[in-house]
């Protein structure tokens, strides 16, 4: 049985990968080639639209979307629960002016095992880009969390990431890796990642007005988790 | 160019292995370590990551020269092209007035050599990794490719492990503080030649020292390889501060490996600049074995024409309360990559662990390409990590301004870019960070506006 969410896209081609390829568009270059398996989904935003998808994180998928001149795409996820599985979704910034954002608030329980890839393709110029990402793990959760913003050549655009996790139990595990490839000098493109748990100085100041450790912690993390 | 000829064969093979061991009359422990090294080198295959190293032939190379060179303090010696880049430099002056003790490296064995007798008094040992074989034997023995860099680590160091000629000794004792940096200086002199030189540091417990390489080449036609290899130990308490500006000739690829083991309550810092060959893949790494050990690595990189720039840091966390911080600054210009590939782990038992990364990239004209890649392993609760990264272009504004104050458009380009690259220019010694700036001024000419 082939995995059914596979996608493999530039960097991570293997070489006889291609004989099961399905060209997405063919207004793009060979290298954006994709090879979109059973389960791949395909969404083409039309210029000047915007289309918003919201999204409960709870199994695997692939999705490829396509963003149209002056269009928006705009996708929330989130997630409540023990989850196991992949999730990929790819971007393509295609028409001058598109906007792409990736909202996404976790929050992993119980023996949750989860690949998230998150990939941006600027495109055209005047586009802009954001991810912010923000998981809470407990139990036994593991999150593998990859991003990518990548800005071809002569491309004037704005891309920003975020991704924040909080680690609220001895057995959860996060690995990160959120990259940037940048071909073009007129751009300005940012990531950050952070990886903590809260501190007794954070505690402290719902403590002091009154609050017991328990709801203090309650609060700290749904403050966190509130985009 | 007085070099003997006499072993100028290419390619590499167990008779040339067992030669560089003979004509070094090395014990037998270290014929050992090279032929295993060697065994693991030829079934290994080249990385298959990263920038293509597909114009490097490995058959092609010259893995040893007997330098016939004596003991020489003269830096005229040198091809013109590269004493007028010292003389711009002002490394002899540097050197003269300011540095503890220098060695210089001559294609693959050291020609000069020398170490203030004050230091030396102390019982530090600052010594041609050659001669230090033979000296020192216990100590290299028990530390040289061993704990911290093994041979079996990837393909450049089994092919270091085999071939590696030259290099430096340096070990501190217990309680001795080196107050003046030590210095050393490697430079390939010839065409297809491989460098392979070791640099060993032990820093025992609650000693201090500062060491600075700089390593340079002169351009040839055919590719020329550098795969050294520098392995630090700093013990309980001890501090290192490693600095290296490497600039080597543009067909060289620059495949080193750096890393240090970092005990409890010892600071480990590396300041490395990369400015020249075409190909480098650089990660000096730490791994912090004992509580409150600290690492931190600064990192500048231009690319220029025709350079791929893979430069990184990594942060091993094994112990509680460790802290590493990561700075890594990239110019690229003129069609170069640069990239930034990094790692931090955080461990199981390195609870109050602190991470933090910095990655700023300029990307001066639409030709060149900036990459961030880094990633991050946590297997801890109480860990506090972050990373950042930002890439951009110069600021019309700020260009603006400073051309308003009377600067031209390349002054104010050049201006630029220093400041930004300033935090780690200031961080070197007073003598480096006037050869750098200089160095980036030079690389800067005619290449902006």
């Amino acid at each position: 049985m082939k995995n059914n969410t596979k996608i493999i896209l530039n960097t991570y081609v293997e070489p006889n990968a291609f004989k099961y390829g399905l060209k997405i568009a063919s207004s793009f270059s060979e290298e954006f080639l994709g090879i979109i398996a059973k389960g791949g989904e395909v969404i083409e935003v039309a210029p000047n639209e915007t289309k918003k998808i919201e999204n409960n994180l709870s199994q695997s998928k692939l999705l490829i979307v396509y963003v149209g001149e002056g269009a928006t795409f705009e996708y929330v996820e989130s997630s409540k629960s023990q989850v196991v599985g992949k999730n990929d979704i790819h971007i393509i910034l295609a028409g001058r002016g598109a906007k792409a954002s990736i909202t996404s608030s976790y929050d992993f329980v119980g023996e949750s095992e989860v690949d998230i890839y998150h990939k941006i393709y600027h495109e055209a110029s005047h586009t802009i880009s954001k991810i912010d990402v923000r998981g809470v793990l407990k139990d036994k959760a593991h999150v593998i969390y990859r991003s990518d913003i990548a800005m071809g050549k002569e491309i004037e655009a704005k891309g920003e990431e975020s991704a924040s996790f909080l680690i609220l139990s001895e057995e959860a595990r996060v690995d990160a890796i959120p990259s940037l490839d940048i071909a073009s000098n007129d751009v300005r493109c940012s990531h950050s990642l952070s990886i903590k748990d809260i501190s007794r100085d954070e505690l402290f100041y719902p403590m002091s007005r009154g609050l017991d450790e328990e709801n203090s912690y309650k609060l700290l993390v749904d403050g966190f988790l509130e985009i | 160019m007085s070099i003997d000829e006499k072993l100028v064969n290419k390619g590499l093979s167990e008779t040339l292995v067992r030669h560089i061991s003979e004509s070094k009359n090395e014990p037998s422990w270290m014929l050992k370590k090279r032929l295993e090294a060697f065994s693991l080198w030829k079934e290994t295959l080249i990385p298959n990551w990263g920038p293509s190293l597909s114009g490097l032939n490995l058959d092609d190379l010259v893995y040893y020269i007997d330098p016939s060179v004596e003991e020489t303090t003269d830096w005229k010696e040198l091809p013109k092209e590269i004493t007028d880049t010292f003389e711009k430099l002002g490394i002899p002056k540097a050197e003269r007035e300011y540095l503890g003790g220098v060695g210089a490296q001559y294609d693959s064995g050291i020609v000069y050599h020398n170490l203030q007798k004050s230091l030396a008094d102390k019982g530090v040992i600052f010594e041609n990794m050659d001669v230090a074989v033979q000296k020192y034997p216990e100590l290299v023995e028990k530390y040289f490719m061993t704990d911290c860099v093994p041979s079996s680590d990837h393909k450049f160091t089994m092919l270091h492990g085999a071939v590696w000629s030259g290099g430096t000794f340096i070990y501190v004792p217990k309680g001795v503080k080196v107050g003046l940096p030590l210095q050393a200086y490697f430079r390939m002199n010839r065409p297809s030649a491989g460098q392979f030189e070791h640099t060993l540091i032990i820093a025992d417990e609650g000693s201090e020292i500062e060491y600075i390489e700089g390593c340079s080449a002169p351009r040839y036609t055919s590719s020329s390889l550098h795969a050294g290899c520098v392995e630090v130990f700093v013990m309980k308490g001890a501090k290192v501060k490693y600095l290296s500006i490497e600039n080597w000739s543009r067909n060289t690829y620059n495949l080193n490996t750096k890393k240090a083991m970092v005990y409890e309550d010892g600071e480990m810092q590396w300041v490395n600049g990369n400015m020249g060959s075409c190909v480098t893949m650089l990660y000096p790494s730490s791994v912090l074995l004992g509580a409150r050990a600290k690492a931190d690595s600064l990192g500048i990189v231009l690319a220029g024409e025709g350079q791929n720039q893979d430069t990184g840091a990594k942060a091993l966390h094994l112990a509680p309360d460790t802290v590493s911080t990561i700075r890594s600054k990239s110019v690229s210009k003129d069609g170069g990559i640069s990239t930034y590939r990094g790692f931090v782990q955080i461990g199981k038992r390195a609870t109050g662990a602190v991470s933090s990364v910095v990655c700023d990239a300029l990307i001066l004209d639409d030709k060149s390409v900036s990459n961030t890649y880094p990633s991050t392993k946590n297997d801890n609760k109480r860990v506090n990590i972050s990373h950042e990264a930002k890439v951009g272009r110069l600021g019309d504004d700020e260009v603006f301004y400073l051309r308003s104050r009377g600067f031209s458009e390349r002054e104010a380009e050049r201006l630029i870019v220093g400041g930004f690259l300033e935090p780690i220019v200031k961080a070197m010694p007073l003598e480096y960070a006037i050869e750098l700036n200089k160095l980036i001024e030079l690389e800067m000419e005619g290449s902006v506006g």
